[in-house]
């Protein structure tokens, strides 16, 4: 009896090392590639740097957020950076994801446009392409818009945090880390978005899909049996 | 001299005489060399008259290469023999030298990529492969410094790498087949391998 338990545990320490050996590699890089209606030069292109420091905050903040102290397993999270890409040349969507199909280490890749009405306050208008990482969201890309200004800088509560947390979620789970790891992202992903509606009301469209998708997997996370 | 001539006159039917062996012209017996044709009457006498001949050969063998070679420019037959090597292949980035050993240009034409894994050929989807040349060809001449060319894999201009995602970094090779033509006309091609980083 005691020889068997002690076989079990053996067992149980080999197939944790196996798995923890055969685990894919994390996904650390937010590519962003030049927003259109940057002009170089111009203002625009000031506004964009702006906004590339903003997201970088965001960034830090979060995985700062979702660490609170404790970095057990979740050291990867350091090595979660942006990357500013070269001119956005793609032609369409399905070059998008051929891309990032093709690049290991890329989570998500932005691209999309800087607007202005009065060259003083700008928004940028963010096309999210999350890949295989969209999971039960239903389209390629989710459409979401910022506003470029100081406010901004480390405010971690607005729709980009929000859709690199699912993608962190569901990178989490690629990587096949168990339940309680997954939990950490989707209750900081639905924490994010219950302050969003509650300081701007309805969401948009593509936010009440990601709203729907978070849901989905929340319950599948749920209803499944603990991974490794 | 008077000696000499005195010493002859004095004992003219003594001195026993023979024949040149050149010239057939009476000499004296001991005389070591001809006094008509001046040839030694020993073994060296053949010297002399090879080593005439052996000059002669000498002179005409600058000759005879400059011949062959005009013959050669003339009539042998014109064609490129390109070989390329691979002297570097990372994720994003595969470097070629190419140098030809014939005796006209060859062009590169073209150069795909594939992957090999477990023996299987895999194409990747939607990967441009473009050389640090340019759209050009790139035209390799005989006697002339090798042409180096870095390969770099993209999907609409953008930077991408030449293993996907996807692929299993085990057992895998980069595979690189390198079209080309002669001046000719006729049609090559070669193939290199290195193992994925």
């Amino acid at each position: 009896m005691k020889t068997s338990r002690h076989l079990t545990v053996v067992l149980l320490f080999l197939l944790t090392a196996v798995a923890a050996r055969t685990r894919a590699a994390p996904k650390n890089e937010v590519a962003v590639f030049e927003y259109e209606g940057v002009v170089a030069g111009e203002a625009s292109s000031a506004k964009f740097g702006m906004f590339r420091g903003i997201l970088k905050d965001k960034i830090s903040n979060l995985t700062r957020e979702v660490l609170q102290g404790d970095t057990q397993g979740f050291e990867y999270l350091q090595d979660v950076h942006i990357n500013f890409r070269s001119k956005d040349t793609f032609t369409k969507s399905e070059s998008v994801n051929l891309w990032l199909q093709n690049q290991a280490s890329v989570l998500c890749l932005l691209r999309g446009t800087l607007v202005s009405d009065d060259n003083v306050t700008y928004v940028v208008k963010s096309n999210f392409h999350l890949g295989a990482l969209k999971e039960y969201f239903p389209y390629d890309v989710v459409k979401i818009t910022l506003p470029v200004s100081s406010g901004e800088f480390g405010n971690t509560q607005d729709s980009h945090s929000l859709v690199i947390l699912y993608a962190l979620a569901m990178d989490a789970k690629r990587q096949g880390f168990n339940k309680s790891h997954i939990a950490r992202f989707l209750t900081a992903a639905n924490n994010k978005l219950a302050d969003i509606k509650r300081r701007g009301g309805a969401l948009g469209d593509d936010l009440a899909e990601l709203e729907k998708a978070l849901h989905k997997t929340t319950a599948e996370l749920l209803g499944g049996s603990d991974g490794n | 001299m008077d000696k000499r001539q005195s010493k002859n006159s004095s004992s003219p039917s003594t001195e026993e005489m023979t024949s040149c062996k050149v010239c057939r012209e009476p000499i004296k017996v001991k005389a070591i060399k001809c006094t008509k044709c001046y040839s030694y009457q020993d073994w060296t006498r053949y010297l002399l008259r090879w080593s005439t001949l052996l000059v002669s050969l000498f002179a005409l063998a600058p000759l005879w290469s400059i011949s062959d070679s005009l013959s050669r420019l003339a009539f042998s037959k014109k064609a490129a023999k390109i070989e390329a090597a691979l002297t570097g292949c990372s994720q994003n980035e595969v470097r070629l030298v190419f140098e030809n050993s014939g005796n006209t240009s060859g062009i590169i034409t073209g150069v795909s990529f594939a992957l090999l894994q477990e023996g299987k050929r895999i194409t990747p989807r939607g990967l441009d492969i473009r050389g640090s040349q340019g759209e050009e060809d790139i035209v390799v001449s005989p006697n002339q410094p090798p042409a180096r060319v870095s390969y770099r894999a993209s999907i609409d201009n953008v930077e991408a790498s030449f293993i996907p995602e996807s692929r299993a970094r085990q057992d895998c090779f980069y595979l690189l087949e390198i079209d080309w033509i002669d001046l000719a006309g006729s049609r090559q091609q070669l193939k290199r391998e290195c193992r994925c980083p």
